[in-house]
C-alpha cells in the first residue's frame, strides 16, 4: 500500500542544510498497524506528513496504492485526502465553532456526500462512540479524551483506507490514552491500515509493528 | 446557511477584536454612505429631464481685460432668433429664475409672496415637469399662472384650482392654468409659481423688454431635434449679437444642459474630492477590519490546514473565507445603512439638502452601492484568502505554529494608511475652515452687523421717502437709505464707461448701483477721497477698484462718461465687497437713486433685540401699503449666502474627517489591544525585571509615533497639492503654511498616543504574575 524509496527531507537555512530524513526506505502493506517511535526531533512527524501527503520529500519516490504520490498534483492529493486518508492529531484540531456533529460531518461535505447520507453516517459515528447526547456540544465543552474521540470519528467517518495518528494520546492522561488505543486496535481489526507516532512504549505495543527512528534514519523495524 | 451560522459563532467568540473591527467598518461605511448620498445627489442634479441630452443653454460673456466674464443669461432676442435660423432647434425658452423675484399672489384673503419665475410656456415642453391639474395654458395669453402643488394647496386646499382667478402683484388678474407636482430639490427650477414671460412687459412697464439685443438677464434654453446638432449651434452663435449691434461687446456661448451643474458650475470638483475621501475612508475602514480579523489568523491558519487535511481544496478554502467576509460585510453594510437612515435628517440639516433615503435605491446608485459592497468584500477577503492558504499544511498543524511574525509589514502598512487618511482629512478640514473663516471675516468695506432691510413693493416703492422718514423716527434706528440692491448683491453692470485717456481696447465691466445720499452713513462704508453725494452735491461716487482701474491720482471734481452722459465724480469710497467672495472686488459706480430703482430700504439699528424694531417697521409698512405683506431681512444673512458653498464644504469635510478619526481610533485601539495581548508575557517579564511602567509604555508607543510620521510623508505633499489647487479658485485666499500641517500631524499622533497609552497602561499595570500565567 505504501512504498517509500530513498526519501530525503531537508531544510536549508542561510549557511547549512539540515537533514530531517535521510534515505528512508519503507514498505507498509494494507491492514498493518504500525507504531513509529523515536526521540524528539527525529523526524517522525515529518515522515508521517509525507506519508499523508501533507508534506513533500525533497528527494525520493513515494507510491501510495501503486500511484506515484511524488508526482501527483494538488487536485489528486485532495482526492486522496477525501477518499483514502484520515488524520488524528495530538492537538485534536477540532473546529471550535462547530458542534461535535458538525465537526464529524465536515469531511463528508468535502467528499460530496449527500446531506441525507451524511446525517446517517454522522449518526452512526455518534452511536458507535456513545456520543449521541453530546452531538450539539462544542469542543470546548468536552474533555480531552472526548475531543480526541470526535477527532477519530471525523477521521474515519469517510471510511479511509489509511489512518495516520501523530501522538493521538499526547494530550491525554493514560486512562484516556488506553481507551483511544483500544479503539485504534479495533479499527485496525476492521481493516483500516493505521500508522501512529507515539512516545509511549505501552501504547506502541498496541500496534503490530514498531519502527524506530533516530536522526532521520530508521534504526529498527520489528514485527510483534 | 451553515456558513452564516459558523460566521456568527466565530464573531461571538472574538468579541473584542470583532466588535472593534466591525465598529470601525460600520463607522467607515456610514461615512462612505453619506458621501455616496451626497455624490449621488450632486450627480443626479437635473438629471430627471427626459430630454436631457437634447437641451442646451445659451449665455453671453464679455471678453474682459484679463479673463472672460460670463453672464448667467443672454439678451431676450437671442432665443427667437435660434428657432428661426436653425431648423435643428425644436423650441426655445427664456427663463427668469424665481428665487430672485417675489410677487404678491392673492386669492380672497389668502395673500402670499411667491417666488415667481417668468418663463416662455415652452418651459413645460423642454423640461420634464409633470402636471397634477390643468396644463401650461393657452398659448399667447399672458394672464395665466402655473402653481406648484404645495403652493396651490395653500390657496385652494385639495381642490382643483384650474380656472380660478388670482390677483398677481396687486394689479393683474391671472387664471390658474395648471398645478405641477413639486419638483425635487436638486434642480435649477426653483419656484412657487410660473407666469408667462410676456407679462414682464406689464410688470416692468416696458413694451420692448423682450425684444432687445442687450440685457443679459434671460436664462435661455433650447431643445434640439437631435443631440448631434449641438456643435453646429455652438459654433454658429458666437457673434450673433454683433449682427444686430456691431458695437456690442457681448458674445454668445452654448453648453449642453447636462454639463451645467457639474462642469459649468464646477461642482464636479467637490464630487471628485468627496469620492476620493470616500474611497480613502473605505480603504482605512477595510484595512482596519482586515487587521483585526487576521489578529486571530493563527487559529484560522490552523483551521485552514486542518480542512485541507480532510479534503478541502484551495478553492474550497478561498470560497469559505470570502463567504465569511461577505457575511460580515453584509452585516456591517446593513448596520451602516440603518445608522445612515437614522442620521440622514441630521445630515441633511447640516448641509442644507433634502436627500431622500430612497434615492439610494434607483438603479444606477444601487448598482454602484452593490459595487462598493463587492469591492469591500474583495478588499477585506483577498488578504486573508491569500495569506491563509499560503501556509504549508504540515506547518500550520504543528503545535508551535504562529502566523503572526509574517504580518509585521501588513500591520504597519495598515496603520500608516489609516494615519495618512486621517492626517489628509484633518488638514483639509483645517484649511477649508480657515479659508471659510477668512472669507467670513474678510473686511467687507462696510459694517454688515445690525443692518436690516425692508423689501419695497407696491406703495412702499412710491412712498419710499415717507417710509424712510417714519422709520427713522423710531429710537432704535440710527439711519436708513433707499437703494436699488442690497450691498451684497449688486445686479446691474455694463461696459459703457469712458474717461479721458482710456485705451479704446480696454474693456471694463462696471457695476452700476443707485442709492440715496444716506447710503454711506447707513452701511458705514469708508470714504477715501472727496465726499458722498448729497442733495446739494450732485454727482457720482466710485469705488477704489474703479479708481485703480482708471489710474488717476485724484478724482474729486473729475468727469467720467457713463453711457454717453458726463458724470462728475464727487468721491471715492473703499471697496465694498459685493460680488462673490472668491473674486476681488469689482469696479462700481454709485449714483443718486431714481424713483424707478427703489427696491430696498436699508436700516441701521443700534440693537441686537430686533423684535420691537421689526414690530414698529411692520406697522409703518402696513399702514402705507396694506396689500403687500411686510418683508424684511438681515444683511448678514444675505452675506452668509455668499459663503454658503464654502460653509457647506467646511461642514461636510468636518463631518467626514470626524468619521475618519473614529475609524483611526478604533483601528489603533484594536491593533494595540492585539499587540499588548501578544506582549502580555513580555510586559510581565519586563516588569519582573524591574522596568518602570512608563518605560514599557514608551516602547509600545514608539512604533505608532513612527508610523504617524511616515504617514505624514505621504499625506502632506498630496494634501498640499490638492488643497493648493482648491485655493486657486479664490482670489482672496489664505496662504498654506506649515503650521496647519504640523497641527494635524500632532493631533493625529496625539490621538494615537492617548489611545495606545491607555491600552498599554492597562496591560502594563496588570499584576505581572497574572500576565505571566497567560498562555
Ligand atoms: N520548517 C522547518 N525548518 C527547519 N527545520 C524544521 C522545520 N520543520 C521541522 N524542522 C526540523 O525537523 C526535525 C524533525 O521534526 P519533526 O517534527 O519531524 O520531529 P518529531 O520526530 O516529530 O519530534 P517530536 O517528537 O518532538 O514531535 C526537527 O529537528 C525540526 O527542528
Ligand atoms: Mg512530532
Amino acid at each position: 500500500m505504501i512504498i517509500l524509496k530513498n526519501i530525503f527531507k531537508y531544510y536549508d537555512n542561510k549557511f547549512q542544510r539540515t537533514f530531517v530524513l535521510k534515505d528512508v526506505n519503507l514498505t507498509i502493506k494494507e491492514g498493518e498497524f504500525v507504531s513509529i517511535m523515536g526521540p524528539s526531533g527525529a523526524g517522525k512527524s515529518t515522515l508521517l506528513n509525507i506519508i499523508g501527503m501533507l508534506d513533500e520529500p525533497n528527494e525520493g519516490e513515494y507510491f501510495f496504492l501503486e500511484q506515484p504520490a511524488h508526482q501527483l498534483n494538488e487536485k489528486k492529493k485532495t482526492e486522496f485526502h477525501r477518499n483514502y486518508v484520515g488524520f488524528i492529531f495530538q492537538a485534536f484540531h477540532l473546529i471550535d465553532e462547530m458542534t461535535v456533529a458538525e465537526n464529524i460531518e465536515t469531511p463528508l461535505i468535502y467528499k460530496g456526500v449527500k446531506s441525507r447520507d451524511r446525517q446517517a453516517m454522522v449518526a452512526d459515528m455518534l452511536d458507535r462512540f456513545n456520543m449521541v447526547a453530546k452531538k450539539d456540544l462544542f469542543p470546548a465543552q468536552l474533555s480531552g479524551g472526548q475531543q480526541q474521540l470526535v477527532g477519530i470519528a471525523r477521521a474515519i467517518v469517510g471510511k479511509p483506507k489509511l489512518l495516520l495518528a501523530d501522538e493521538p494520546t499526547g494530550n491525554l492522561h493514560s486512562d484516556q490514552g488506553k481507551e483511544i488505543m483500544k479503539l485504534l486496535q479495533k479499527l485496525n481489526e476492521e481493516g483500516i491500515t493505521i500508522i501512529q507516532v507515539t512516545h509511549n512504549e505501552e501504547f506502541a505495543n498496541y500496534g503490530k509493528r514498531i519502527i524506530r527512528i533516530a536522526d532521520g534514519l530508521i534504526s529498527s523495524d520489528t514485527k510483534l | 446557511m451553515k456558513t452564516i451560522l459558523l460566521t456568527f459563532r466565530k464573531l461571538r467568540k472574538n468579541k473584542a477584536a470583532t466588535s472593534l473591527g466591525l465598529a470601525g467598518l460600520v463607522v467607515g461605511l456610514v461615512c462612505v454612505i453619506y458621501i455616496f448620498f451626497w455624490v449621488t445627489d450632486e450627480t443626479s442634479y437635473d438629471r430627471f429631464h427626459e430630454n436631457i441630452d437634447r437641451i442646451f443653454v445659451v449665455h453671453a460673456y464679455l471678453e474682459g481685460d484679463k479673463q472672460e466674464v460670463p453672464f448667467g443669461g443672454c439678451p431676450p432676442a437671442v432665443a427667437p432668433s435660434l428657432v428661426n435660423e436653425y431648423p435643428e432647434v425644436e423650441s426655445v425658452c427664456r427663463y427668469m429664475p424665481g428665487q430672485y423675484f417675489e410677487h404678491l399672489v392673492a386669492f380672497g384673503t389668502q395673500k402670499n409672496m411667491l417666488k415667481t419665475s417668468y418663463a416662455d410656456p415652452s418651459l413645460f415642453d423642454i423640461f420634464t415637469i409633470p402636471f397634477v391639474y390643468g396644463s401650461k395654458g393657452t398659448p399667447g395669453d399672458p394672464n395665466q399662472i402655473v402653481l406648484t402643488q404645495t403652493t396651490a394647496s395653500r390657496y385652494f386646499g385639495d381642490e382643483n384650482p384650474v380656472g380660478k382667478i388670482v390677483r398677481f402683484n396687486n394689479n393683474i388678474d391671472m387664471t390658474v392654468a395648471g398645478v405641477i407636482k413639486d419638483l425635487p430639490h436638486n434642480t435649477f427650477l426653483k419656484f412657487d409659481a410660473v407666469v408667462p414671460l410676456e407679462i414682464m412687459k406689464k410688470t416692468w412697464e416696458q413694451e420692448n423688454i423682450l425684444d432687445t439685443w442687450y440685457n443679459n438677464s434671460f436664462a435661455t434654453f433650447g431643445l434640439l431635434k437631435s443631440p448631434d446638432s449641438f456643435d453646429k449651434i455652438a459654433a454658429g452663435i458666437t457673434k450673433r449679437i454683433q449682427k444686430e449691434m456691431p458695437e456690442s461687446t457681448n458674445f454668445l456661448r452654448a453648453y449642453r444642459f447636462e454639463d451645467g451643474h457639474l462642469y459649468e458650475e464646477k461642482n464636479i470638483r467637490n464630487v471628485k474630492i468627496f469620492s476620493l475621501i470616500g474611497l480613502l475612508v473605505l480603504l482605512a475602514a477595510t484595512l482596519n477590519f482586515i487587521n483585526l480579523t487576521t489578529a486571530r489568523s493563527t487559529k484560522q491558519a490552523k483551521e485552514t490546514g486542518l480542512r485541507k487535511s480532510i479534503g478541502a481544496t484551495r478553492a474550497n478554502i478561498i470560497r469559505l473565507i470570502y463567504s465569511d467576509v461577505a457575511i460580515v460585510c453584509f452585516m456591517a453594510f446593513t448596520a451602516a445603512l440603518l445608522l445612515a437612515f437614522i442620521g440622514l435628517p441630521f445630515f441633511n440639516n447640516l448641509i442644507g439638502k433634502q436627500i431622500l433615503f430612497t434615492s439610494l435605491f434607483s438603479p444606477i446608485p444601487f448598482s454602484i452601492f452593490i459595487g462598493i459592497y463587492l469591492l469591500t468584500v474583495l478588499l477585506a477577503g483577498s488578504y486573508p484568502a491569500f495569506f491563509l492558504s499560503s501556509f504549508s499544511v504540515s506547518e500550520t498543524l504543528k503545535s508551535s505554529f504562529h502566523s503572526v511574525k509574517n504580518k509585521g509589514f501588513m500591520r504597519n502598512a495598515l496603520i500608516v494608511t489609516i494615519f495618512a487618511v486621517s492626517i489628509a482629512l484633518l488638514t483639509s478640514t483645517l484649511i477649508i475652515s480657515k479659508q471659510t473663516m477668512f472669507l467670513q471675516n474678510m473686511d467687507m468695506g462696510f459694517n454688515k452687523e445690525q443692518l436690516m432691510y425692508i423689501t419695497l413693493d407696491g406703495q412702499l416703492r412710491e412712498k419710499a421717502k415717507t417710509l424712510k422718514d417714519e422709520i427713522k423716527r423710531s429710537p432704535e434706528v440710527l439711519s436708513a437709505s433707499i437703494t436699488q440692491f442690497l450691498p451684497v448683491n449688486i445686479g446691474s453692470n455694463g461696459e459703457g464707461w469712458n474717461w479721458e485717456g482710456k485705451d479704446p481696447n480696454f474693456k471694463l465691466l462696471v457695476s452700476n448701483y443707485e442709492t440715496d445720499e444716506d447710503f454711506l452713513a447707513t452701511v458705514e462704508a469708508k470714504l477715501l477721497e472727496g465726499n458722498f453725494f448729497s442733495s446739494d452735491r450732485q454727482g457720482i461716487v466710485i469705488n477704489k477698484a474703479f479708481a485703480d482701474a482708471i489710474g488717476w491720482s485724484s478724482f474729486e471734481g473729475k468727469t467720467l462718461n457713463a453711457y454717453g452722459q458726463d458724470r462728475q465724480v464727487v468721491g471715492v469710497i473703499e471697496n465694498i465687497q459685493y460680488n462673490s467672495l472668491a473674486e476681488t472686488c469689482r469696479p462700481m459706480a454709485i449714483s443718486n437713486i431714481g424713483n424707478w430703482a427703489t427696491r430696498y430700504l436699508i436700516v441701521r439699528t443700534n440693537t441686537d433685540h430686533y423684535e420691537q424694531t421689526i414690530h414698529t417697521m411692520k406697522q409703518i409698512c402696513e399702514r402705507i401699503e396694506p396689500n403687500f405683506p411686510f418683508k424684511y431681512g438681515f444683511v448678514d444673512d444675505e452675506f452668509a449666502k455668499l459663503v454658503e458653498t464654502e460653509s457647506n464644504l467646511k461642514r461636510l469635510v468636518g463631518i467626514f474627517s470626524a468619521f475618519a478619526m473614529v475609524v483611526l481610533c478604533l483601528g489603533l485601539l484594536g491593533v494595540i489591544m492585539f499587540l499588548t495581548e501578544q506582549k502580555t508575557k513580555e510586559i510581565g517579564v519586563r516588569k519582573c525585571l524591574g522596568e518602570r511602567v512608563s518605560s514599557i509604555i514608551l516602547t509600545l508607543l514608539k512604533p505608532f509615533v513612527f508610523s504617524g510620521l511616515i504617514a505624514s510623508v505621504f499625506a502632506v505633499p498630496a494634501t498640499w497639492f490638492l488643497m493648493n489647487r482648491w485655493l486657486q479658485n479664490y482670489t482672496n485666499r489664505i496662504d498654506l503654511n506649515v503650521w496647519i500641517f504640523a497641527l494635524s500631524i500632532v493631533f493625529a499622533i496625539l490621538i494615537a498616543v492617548v489611545t495606545v497609552s491607555w491600552q498599554s497602561w492597562r496591560a502594563a499595570t496588570r499584576n505581572p504574575v497574572e500576565s505571566l500565567r497567560y498562555e
